[in-house]
């Protein structure tokens, strides 16, 4: 009873932590299905949902783990109409480059961080152009995913003092 | 595999993930994506992009009335300060639309007068159901909109879709109450267009730029592209209505010219999806076949 009573808090506790950034995701994934035609239209809608992979998968990645993040990934291919797997296999990719630096980049200070968003940002736009190629049988234009993933990078240092708040407020990864 | 930095940051008695549930999340998405290309039009993959499109269209709804709103009362304080040289540019074109009406008005009777000689049977009316843009593609290269109009308002994949300018795309998801729809400019948009002057038929196909492309359906089509013609549907393959107003040609490669649309994407907010049942004779003589593909 005791046991069964602690694994339920337990279960608990891991999905009130899973919730900021897959919360933060989600709105991120929506506010690119809306028509907001920022700046008339002038410019992409940023694609929080890299950002948020990118940052916890550096400051605590058991907070946002790998199902999750395809989980985001794969609503985010439907509601666009993206080719399936393609955003969840860019998220992914970014998680898996920055869990292979994490001993480089754990505690690093806010321009660091910066390269490190903006090198995995980077391979996850080189993988929407590579996938959007290869499913249409031709070569795809290189700027849109250049102009929306650099702006996306752009928003990462205010952004990434918001997350920090919200991972400080539950106690940073275990240590 | 150690890139960043020069020096490892040691946190005391920190857990590294484990790298393994991520390495095989990424290739089961890698995986999804193969075979979902595969198999696009599997009922599996069919069934849950329609239940997504239904299932998010009345979220989005409800978040893109305020936004159309917002973006509308901006595009009014511009209006503001072009409204003369608007108002100057409407004058003129109405002037030039009423001699387009009397020379519509008088064809029209020409063309009434010539079907009763020949005993012709007109081909079937177009209907058309309004919707309203809930959403679009937010990714670098996914150009739809989700319209708030389903198979239920009578929508059916391939329907094409215009707005008060011309052809937007057509139909490639039709939900039980809302759809989506493909752009012209899409990678993946393919429509057949007649070529007005220079009497060709072509494929227009989306690059992902403003600007789709045209390939020739025969070798020496070229030759009598200008600048300028007239780019309307041809009406091939029984999916699309024939003489839907795409755009005007603008490139300067006569192998594969580009096409500047009418319709402005960045504006469009309603739109109208088009009923129409192809006559029996021009189905028998289609030559060419428009796939809708995956979306």
């Amino acid at each position: 009873m005791t046991a069964s009573r602690a694994e339920t808090s337990g279960v608990a506790a891991q999905f009130s932590s899973v919730l900021p950034p897959a919360a933060l995701s989600l709105a991120g994934v929506v506010a690119l299905a809306l028509p907001l035609r920022l700046f008339e239209a002038a410019a992409p809608t940023p694609i929080l949902p890299l950002l948020v992979v990118y940052h916890w998968s550096a400051s605590a990645p058991d907070r946002f783990p790998a199902p999750a993040i395809l989980a985001i990934g794969l609503l985010q291919d439907f509601l666009l109409g993206a080719p399936l797997g393609q955003f969840a296999a860019a998220y992914l990719a970014i998680r898996w480059l920055t869990l292979t630096q994490s001993d480089f980049l754990y505690g690093r200070d806010g321009g660091a961080m910066w390269a490190g968003a903006a090198a995995t940002a980077a391979v996850a736009g080189a993988i929407l152009w590579l996938t959007t190629s290869l499913t249409a049988g031709g070569f795809a234009p290189v700027w849109p995913a250049v102009a929306q993933i650099g702006l996306t990078v752009l928003f990462y240092p205010p952004l990434s003092r918001l997350f920090d708040r919200i991972i400080g407020a539950r106690g940073r990864e275990a240590i | 595999m150690l890139v960043i930095g020069e020096e490892k940051r040691v946190g005391l008695g920190r857990r590294a993930p484990s790298r393994f549930l991520t390495l095989a999340c990424l290739v089961a998405s890698v995986v999804l994506l193969v075979f979902s290309q595969y198999a696009a039009e599997a009922s599996v993959f069919k069934k849950a992009r329609q239940s997504v499109v239904d299932a998010s269209a009345p979220v989005l709804e409800f978040f893109s009335a305020p936004i159309e709103a917002v973006n509308g009362a901006i595009g009014q304080v511009g209006d503001y300060f072009a409204v003369i040289a608007e108002n100057r540019q409407l004058r003129d074109e109405n002037a030039a639309l009423r001699a387009w009406r009397d020379e519509a008005l008088r064809l029209r009777e020409d063309i009434a007068r010539y079907e009763r000689v020949l005993n012709m049977t007109a081909p079937p009316e177009a209907t058309f159901i309004d919707a309203r843009v809930v959403g679009e593609g937010g990714g670098p290269y996914d150009h739809a909109f989700l319209v708030n109009a389903g198979r239920k308002d009578g929508v059916e994949e391939g329907s094409a879709v215009i707005d008060d300018l011309g052809l937007v795309g057509y139909v490639i998801t039709a939900g039980e109450n809302a759809s989506r729809v493909l752009l012209l400019t899409d990678f993946a948009s393919s429509v057949p267009v007649f070529i007005e002057g220079a009497d060709e038929q072509a494929i227009l196909g989306g690059r992902g730029g403003r600007r789709p492309e045209l390939t020739f359906l025969a070798a020496s089509s070229a030759e009598e592209i200008v600048d300028g013609q007239r780019v309307v549907t041809s009406g091939k393959g029984g999916v699309l209505p024939r003489g839907l107003p795409v755009g005007l040609i603008d490139g300067a490669d006569r192998d594969r010219p580009r096409v500047a649309l009418f319709s402005d994407f960045d504006r469009t907010t309603t739109v109208r999806v088009i009923r129409y049942q192809f006559p029996d004779e021009a189905e028998s003589t289609a030559p060419t076949v428009v796939r809708p593909p995956s979306g």
